[in-house]
């Protein structure tokens, strides 16, 4: 009964099992063709041939500065933002126990899309470009700092969520008062734009700007993912184990509101995609939090790649906002999945 | 050897006193078995002994180490704890759980190192979960379940088991199933402590007999000092008729009346 003595002769054992890379690569590989395909669709026609050559910088110049300036960005926006918010759902949802959490949910988006909102409702977002993405994060990151200051005060999660969901009500009411009180229509627009979500138009100068928040967020999560194992028994055992439980909640909500006040840094407030991602690709691996980490990410970027294909194909006169197309997308099969647990092996 | 110690712990919380001044250890190479009523203060003591929460006077020590100033991961090495309530978030694999065992040692259950997945197969093997260690937790009956629980904590490799209420809910032959895993726990070198609610269970199977009543213990010793009908009487309230087999350890608990009110 003598404890094995620690630190010796560890050989690095694979990461993950077989059927987890066979999963990640399949996912991968979806989410390159996807952004392929998002590559193809524009006003300008262009063929598959002409796009994979303007990709890597062959072909006719005007190609290359179609496919590299105005359609790469736009489907690598798409797909960071749905790999942080996969990312961010499933180390939630890990920490709180709870496959309905989510960035949302914390009142991480809503603080950070009430930000944006805000530097450009009082015009600084007129004067200083980068202002608006940096006040995203700033708010994601005032909110999740304001969380992990609770989530050390009380050791409770299902406080932290009520903790959350009173910050997302609040930021809620100050954007409706913006919007309440917008002085014209294009203003109002604009807060549109950051409640309902988009990809439209994003430049490569938008991702290097929130870029660095959503990698740094997605490190601390990939990091910390070996405690959300530890938790699934409950955090009492989990302490139990050799985990610290708080700076473990803390590494967590950090995380996810870096990676978070990125996305939303990036495409405004895009729902659903943090629930539906996870669900989607835990059962497949043995409904380990830890390992649902990196699927979650690859499925999530994949599903908003797609969803952001479908709006542009859509025939409707104006095109539809991708939070919008995800909502419609997650919503539903939020609710199937939901149904589906009740199965007697769910 | 290793010696576990609560040393005069006092826990108020809100006023009220749960834990009153209470001592007690467990040394390796024995089965102690913690009894009393609800709201006696075991598991608040318990919790107290590995430092999930700070009594207001007194001192938890393992050997001459506070409990509670450890590095939770030095802790676990040292003490497995299985707590009363053992909800699982997701429904994992039964080898994964016990896998988690294996966490003080930096493994996960993707990632064990050839020590670790030695550690878990031979918890599993001892358990008898060799068959469902493939199985999720969601399809397992309750008696498997506590199994696969107390396989994590074997998994452990720690000197101590600190398991609270580890047969509640569970039938007699489970029961017994549970126990014998944890008096094999303390006949191979391991010192037990465990929350139980079935003084004949108890007797059977712990070197000792600790009684708790109103967060004070009032007994302390092998089942047939420790267990007598006064203490019975004075820690639940039941009058009671107690006899031991002669020369063995099986003990029979028959009620007379409640004598309390």
């Amino acid at each position: 009964m003598k404890a094995t003595a620690p630190g010796i002769s560890r050989i690095a054992a694979p990461i993950a099992a077989p059927q987890d890379a066979r999963l990640n690569l399949s996912l991968a590989g979806i989410g390159i063709a996807l952004i392929f395909a998002a590559c193809l669709l524009g006003s300008t026609p262009l063929s598959p041939v002409r796009v994979f050559a303007g990709l890597f910088g062959a072909g006719a110049e005007a190609d290359q500065v179609i496919v590299q300036t105005i359609r790469l960005p736009r489907a690598l926006a798409a797909y960071a933002v749905g790999a942080a918010l996969g990312a961010s759902g499933a180390a939630l949802q890990g920490l709180f126990r709870n496959p309905l959490a989510e960035p949302g949910i914390l009142g991480v988006s809503a603080t950070a899309s009430l930000f944006a909102a805000t530097a450009i409702y009082f015009g600084v977002a007129d004067a200083f470009a980068a202002m608006t993405p940096l006040a995203a994060v700033a708010g994601a990151l005032l909110a999740t700092g304001f969380l992990s200051l609770a989530a050390v005060r009380t050791r409770s999660v299902t406080t932290l969520i009520l903790v959350g969901v009173g910050i997302s009500a609040f930021a809620g009411a100050i954007m409706a008062l913006l919007l309440n009180l917008a002085p014209h229509p294009f203003s109002l627009a604009d807060l549109v734009n950051w409640s309902l979500g988009s990809v439209a138009n994003r430049s490569l100068d938008d991702m290097a700007l929130a870029g660095p928040f959503m990698a740094a967020g997605l490190v601390i999560l990939f990091a910390s993912g070996r405690g959300l194992s530890a938790l699934a028994l409950g955090e009492e055992a989990a302490r139990g184990l050799g985990l610290d439980v708080a700076r473990q909640r803390l590494a967590i909500v950090a995380g996810a509101g870096l990676a978070a006040g990125g996305s939303v840094a990036l495409a405004g407030a895009v729902g659903f995609v943090g629930i539906v991602a996870p669900h989607l690709v835990r059962a497949r691996v043995d409904h380990d939090p830890q390992r649902t980490l990196l699927p979650a990410a690859l499925i999530g970027g994949a599903i908003l790649v797609a969803a952001d294909i479908a709006i542009r194909l859509a025939p409707t006169a104006s095109e539809l906002r991708l939070g919008v197309a995800a909502a419609l997308i997650g919503a539903p099969a939020f609710v199937l999945i939901a149904l589906e647990r009740r199965s007697p092996d769910g | 050897m290793a010696e576990l110690a609560a040393n005069n712990i006092s826990v108020h919380i809100d006023g009220a006193t749960i834990v009153a001044d209470a001592s007690l250890t467990v040394a390796t190479s024995e089965a102690v078995a913690l009894l009393g009523p609800n709201g006696a203060g075991k598991t608040s003591l318990m919790r107290a002994l590995i430092g999930q929460i700070a009594p207001d006077a007194g001192h938890a020590r393992l050997d001459d180490e506070e409990t509670r100033s450890m590095r939770p991961e030095a802790l676990a090495r040292r003490i497995a704890y299985l707590p009363q309530r053992r909800p699982m978030a997701w429904p994992m694999r039964a080898r994964d759980v016990v896998a988690l065992g294996r966490f003080a040692y930096g493994a996960s259950p993707s990632r064990l190192a050839p020590e670790d997945a030695a550690a878990v197969d031979d918890a599993l093997g001892a358990c008898g979960l060799g068959e469902l260690a493939a199985r999720r937790m969601d399809t397992l009956s309750g008696g498997e379940a506590a199994r696969v629980h107390v396989a994590r904590a074997l998994a452990s490799g720690a000197d101590f088991l600190l398991a609270d209420e580890p047969v509640a809910s569970l039938d007699p032959l489970r029961q017994h199933e549970v126990m014998a895993l944890i008096r094999d726990f303390a006949d191979r070198g391991g010192g037990a402590l465990a929350v139980l609610h079935d003084a004949a269970l108890a007797a059977r199977y712990a070197d000792r007999i600790v009684l708790m009543r109103d967060g004070r213990i009032i007994a302390d010793g092998p089942p047939r000092e420790a267990l007598t009908a006064a203490r019975f009487e004075e820690a639940y309230g039941l009058r009671a008729e107690i006899t031991f087999t002669p020369g063995g350890n099986g003990a029979a608990i028959r009620v007379l009346d409640v004598a309390g009110g």
